[in-house]
């Protein structure tokens, strides 16, 4: 380690401070100092207390290559963890460092060591590491390992949230037993087979479930595999197949529901056995959410950006200890230019503005400029930063909406998901402190956000859930949101057909279930329920209702004859109606809440056009994007049964065509067994 | 022309490669040869690219097989696509593989995964071993058809057997002829290799028990023991599913623990027998040291546990034995712990210990002063407050 940077370092931390106006390391001169800042002085101490310590120290130092993986691919923790353990692996291995994939795995495990805040498991980790060294110089592993980044590979190394999946017996038995080109990792989930009670008749809620079982296979995958499991099971064996391929993923909770995500292609994230946006990442290097996720990944995939930016917060970092503030912000500043996907970017400039008590232009310049770099494609992550850390300091001469204006106005979209908008709104809410206030505030809002088919729909069933109980402001803001949707007079049940009409199908478009349902189900009271099944005699097929709880998509909805606050009811026993425009080919999909083993469907026609309900095509897939037709209807009868018992498919989303003319249904019934 | 005779033999023997799934089928049909396939990935799969490049593309000693390489890449083009079409790339579950298939296009077998070995020396010998049973699957179904066609019984039931001897894939249609000409089954065959997965039996009995058709299971499962066809470890599973009906009955609980110890005894070291121990163990047994406690262990009152799963000799040294409450809304309270060797007491430790969420004092200590031939540990202890928890016993040498 150079003196004269050690030396720097112990005068800045006696405050004694270089000379003004020293000149500003290069960029690897500042990789290094950032080293120096980042080990501390007890780490480096304990390391040039030996021969091996010193040379590590000297070879990480003068390896801006090795320096950029370990600083500017997300973020860093416990240097006091990071720095020896990379040590131990270092001196294992002294050829590392000029073998780039193995050094950037090592520092990516390091780098997640380090995140884990123990070094208890150090040994686990260390052991994970090798793994992937020996795999891969055996070629045991997917090509795509090799083009990976740090940032990338810290997802392999931090394993999964069930720690027995990832262990090394189950790398093994996974990269040898489910090896498949990366996009089929999406249905690696079903290698094991979907079971809510083992074979003795156990629940897998219980503890009974595996206990038969327990020691008879050598790995919990291969358990998994053989005796079965449900969700939480199958998205660890998707997950940890892929990672043990050599292939980034996770898991993530949703509600009621264990999912998990890969990189089916290069850097590009898909999630997997999923059933909700409302998803918490079990593993995650920035934050725990899809949006967070897809950002950072973008951020990442610009490795001069990201380094450009990360050489900016060293100067930065370098200029404010130096005491020069004003070079430390524009040094931040050009940070923020350099790669605006990086929150950390954005939350380091923030905490120098508290830090250095900047004034209301500074903050409002520095969310103009977040806003406008990142929006319109990731509003919640600018939200995040906003609330997180400029929003007090924003406060502080405006108001909320004032604050949330700039956000509001580039708001179109969700981005790459759904996501808890209805948070941004709750705050606004909180901000309201009157009667008046919060009812201005629900204008405002509904202005703002009521044309995006997207925001718009959860926008009014959040304002419906906060007019509930008040009814002056209930009457205020229906009769707003009249005026808005171009309807005048009529009352309430007027405000609920056209809420319904325009949103149900927004919603459906946008795979917004809950949405879907709770607009739906408002709606119903709209019309009368039609005559049951049993009163039909129609049979119907074994099993549960599948599409109950679903949405509905059609060709060209809200067209002359359809109705499409009837929408809902049409994948319930209350039944509804909805009619595609004339088409080529017009059509209507089926999504299903989760995912289901078919046993068959009811389809209820509108009588009086045989002809138009015969020949329709029934197709299913399990992604949405991949079909496979299961069944046609052969008659033009208004009730028809497609029979799947033989077949029993897998499907998650059923899809109905015909060439030519239209589709007009009172009920789509799906009927089968629950597979999450 | 001798030697132009000999190339033409040779040629005719010697194995077909074709660059494509669709003429592959069409080679295979027309030599009636079966068709070897390596599933590989050039742009994804590196070990497939070895394998291909070290022992595929090599002359490899095989004959009479129609050999085609399906390259399932990560980014497919059209190109791909022809090769590919109408192969379902989906029954490829792990790569590489190689797979059989006869020649109207049903699968043999694949070989991948665990059962195809990274050595490439030993892959070439594997894969010539699979090579010849494809070709041997291809002679049984040819006799088989030939001899149903003459009526012959005998020898389709011969041939068919065969095809389950060779303990590949067996179609179903296989399973549904033997049945149809071969109810009686006598050396069992058809119905050993018609078994299945094991949850599917077993499963199936808990379910017609709930469904209060316990009594159909019990015949039907002992008929099936009575039939004395099955392997070990098929019969392990019968005496499962029979625990499972009488575990699910009322009053049963004997039966259902001999059936369970019957399984383990029947095939110990099977999965089926190793789980019928277990079951019989954490159902019925006492307290132990692989198990540890359950709600039913616990009374109100101090009693004698006597702790089963100790190691056969206990050596001299200090041991210790740890009460760790697990789950449930009620600890465990012990007030000694013994251990003997036989009926001669060895070692002891007296002291009021709990364990819940609050542990105090749930550690024993034994000082054994000599080898313990015939260990044997006793405990007494009570549920602390209620018979609502279960734990673990951990027993240890310092």
């Amino acid at each position: 380690m150079r003196m004269f940077r050690l030396t720097t370092v112990v005068a800045l931390t006696w405050g004694l401070g270089p000379r003004p106006c020293a000149a500003i390391p290069d960029a690897d001169g500042l990789l290094a100092w950032q080293l120096s800042e980042f080990a501390g002085e007890d780490t480096i101490g304990q390391l040039q207390a030996s021969a091996d310590g010193r040379a590590f120290l000297d070879e990480l130092e003068s390896d801006p290559e090795w320096l950029h993986e370990l600083f500017d691919s997300g973020p860093t923790k416990h240097p006091e963890i990071v720095i020896p353990f990379l040590f131990e692996l270092w001196r294992e291995d002294l050829g590392l460092a000029d073998h780039q994939v193995h050094r950037s795995m090592a520092t990516a495990t390091a780098l997640s060591l380090g995140m884990s805040g123990s070094a208890d498991n150090s040994e686990v980790y260390a052991d994970r590491y090798r793994w992937f060294r020996d795999s891969w110089n055996d070629e045991l592993l997917n090509a795509g390992y090799g083009d990976l980044s740090t940032f990338e590979r810290r997802f392999l190394a931090s394993g999964l949230q069930w720690k027995n999946m990832t262990t090394i017996e189950a790398l093994d038995y996974l990269r040898d037993q489910v090896q498949v080109p990366r996009s089929r990792y999406s249905g690696t989930a079903w290698y094991a087979p979907y079971r809510g009670q083992n074979a003795f008749g156990d629940s897998v809620q219980g503890p009974m479930y595996y206990m038969p079982f327990d020691g008879s296979y050598d790995s919990s995958p291969e358990m998994a595999m053989h005796v079965g499991g449900v969700c939480g099971a199958l998205s660890h064996v998707g997950a940890a197949s892929a990672l043990a391929s050599g292939i980034p993923a996770l898991t993530m909770g949703e509600p009621g529901h264990c999912a998990y995500a890969v990189q089916t292609k290069p850097h590009v994230w898909q999630p997997c056995y999923s059933l909700s946006w409302k998803r918490g990442l079990h593993t995650n290097v920035v934050r725990s959410n899809w949006s967070a996720l897809v950002m950072a990944q973008q951020a990442m995939d610009d490795e001069v950006a990201m380094r450009r930016a990360g050489d900016q917060l060293r100067r930065a970092a370098w200029y404010e200890a130096e005491g020069r503030p004003a070079k430390a912000n524009a040094a931040l500043m050009a940070a923020c230019r350099a790669q605006p996907l990086s929150e950390e970017v954005w939350a380091r400039a923030a905490r120098f503005g508290t830090r250095h008590e900047m004034n209301g232009a500074w903050w409002r310049q520095l969310q103009g400029t977040l806003v406008q770099s990142l929006m319109p494609d990731h509003p919640e992550p600018a939200w995040h930063i906003m609330r997180g850390h400029l929003i007090p300091a924003l406060l502080k001469d405006r108001d909320a909406i004032e604050v949330l204006n700039p956000w509001l106005q580039n708001l179109k979209g969700w981005g790459p998901v759904r996501w808890h908008i209805e948070r941004v709104f709750d705050w606004a809410w909180a901000q309201a402190d009157s009667s008046a206030g919060r009812a201005q505030l629900l204008e405002d809002l509904l202005e703002r956000v009521i044309d995006d088919p997207s925001t718009g729909p959860p926008f009014v069933a959040w304002a419906q859930g906060k007019i509930e109980g008040d009814p002056e402001l209930a009457e205020r803001f229906e009769t707003v949101l009249l005026a808005q949707s171009g309807r005048k007079g009529e009352g309430r049940e007027a405000v609920l057909r056209q809420l319904a009409r325009t949103m149900l199908p927004a919603a459906a478009q946008n795979r917004d279930l809950e949405t879907f349902q709770r607009i739906g189900r408002r709606a119903s009271s709209l019309f009368e329920p039609r005559p049951t099944l049993e009163e039909l005699k129609v049979e119907a097929f074994p099993g549960e209702l599948l599409s109950s709880g679903g949405a509905l998509r059609i060709f060209k909805p809200g067209n002359r004859w359809d109705s499409p606050e009837q929408h809902w009811g049409v994948l319930e026993h209350h039944g509804g109606f909805f009619h595609t425009d004339n088409g080529k080919t017009p059509w209507f999909e089926v999504e299903l809440p989760g995912y289901g083993d078919l046993s068959g469907i009811v389809l209820e026609a509108r009588g009086g056009h045989p002809a138009r309900v015969k020949g329709v095509r029934v197709l299913v897939s399990e992604d949405g994007s991949n079909w496979k037709q299961v069944g046609v209807t052969t008659s033009g009868r208004v009730h028809q049964r497609i029979d799947l018992t033989d077949s029993t498919p897998r499907a998650r989303f059923i899809r109905f065509e015909r060439d030519g003319q239209c589709l007009h249904y009172h009920r789509i019934l799906v009927f089968g067994r629950r597979a999450s | 022309m001798f030697t132009t005779l000999i190339c033409c033999l040779a040629a005719l023997a010697s194995p077909k490669r074709e660059s494509s799934w669709p003429a592959a089928l069409i080679a295979a049909k027309e030599t009636g040869w079966p068709i070897i396939a390596l599933a590989h990935g050039s742009d994804w799969c590196v070990r497939g690219e070895t394998l291909k490049r070290s022992v595929w593309d090599r002359h490899m000693g095989l004959d009479k097989v129609v050999l085609v390489a399906l390259d399932i890449r990560e980014s497919p083009d059209e190109r791909d696509a022809e090769v590919l079409e109408g192969f379902d790339v989906k029954q490829v579950r792990t790569f590489p593989a190689f797979l059989a298939f006869e020649p109207d296009g049903t699968r043999i077998a694949t070989l991948g995964g665990e059962s195809l070995t990274l050595d490439l020396e030993s892959t070439r010998t594997e894969l010539a071993t699979f090579s010849a049973a494809a070709r041997k699957r291809v002679l049984l179904q040819r006799q088989a058809r030939t001899a149903a066609a003459s009526g012959n019984v005998a020898a389709e039931v011969s041939a068919l057997h065969g095809v389950l001897d060779q303990n590949l894939e067996v179609p179903k249609s296989v399973l549904e002829r033997l049945e149809e000409i071969d109810p009686a089954d006598a050396g069992g065959k058809r119905r050993r290799a018609s078994f299945g997965h094991f949850h599917n039996l077993v499963h199936g009995a808990v379910r017609e028990t709930r469904q209060g058709q316990a009594q159909d299971a019990i015949n039907r499962l002992q008929g099936m023991l009575a039939a004395d066809v099955y392997t070990p470890e098929q019969q392990a599973w019968i005496h499962n599913a029979l625990g499972s009906v009488y575990r699910h009955s009322e009053g049963k609980d004997e039966l259902a623990e001999r059936h369970y110890k019957m399984a383990h005894t029947t095939a110990p070291e099977t999965v089926a027998g190793k789980a019928g121990r277990r079951m019989a163990q954490q159902l019925y047994g006492h307290p132990s040291i692989e198990m540890g406690w359950e709600g039913r262990h616990l009374t109100d009152q101090y009693r004698e546990w006597r702790i089963e799963g100790l190691p056969d000799v206990l050596e001299p040294g200090v041991w210790t034995v740890t009460f760790n409450w697990k789950r449930g809304r009620h600890g465990l309270d012990v007030a000694e712990v013994r251990l003997f060797d036989g009926n001669r007491e060895v070692a002891a430790d007296v002291h009021k210990g709990f364990t819940g969420h609050n542990p105090s004092q749930n550690v024993y200590t034994l000082r054994v002063p000599s080898i313990v031939r015939s260990p044997q540990l006793k405990v007494q202890a009570k549920g602390a407050g209620g018979r609502d928890g279960r734990g673990e016993i951990v027993l240890k040498q310092l």
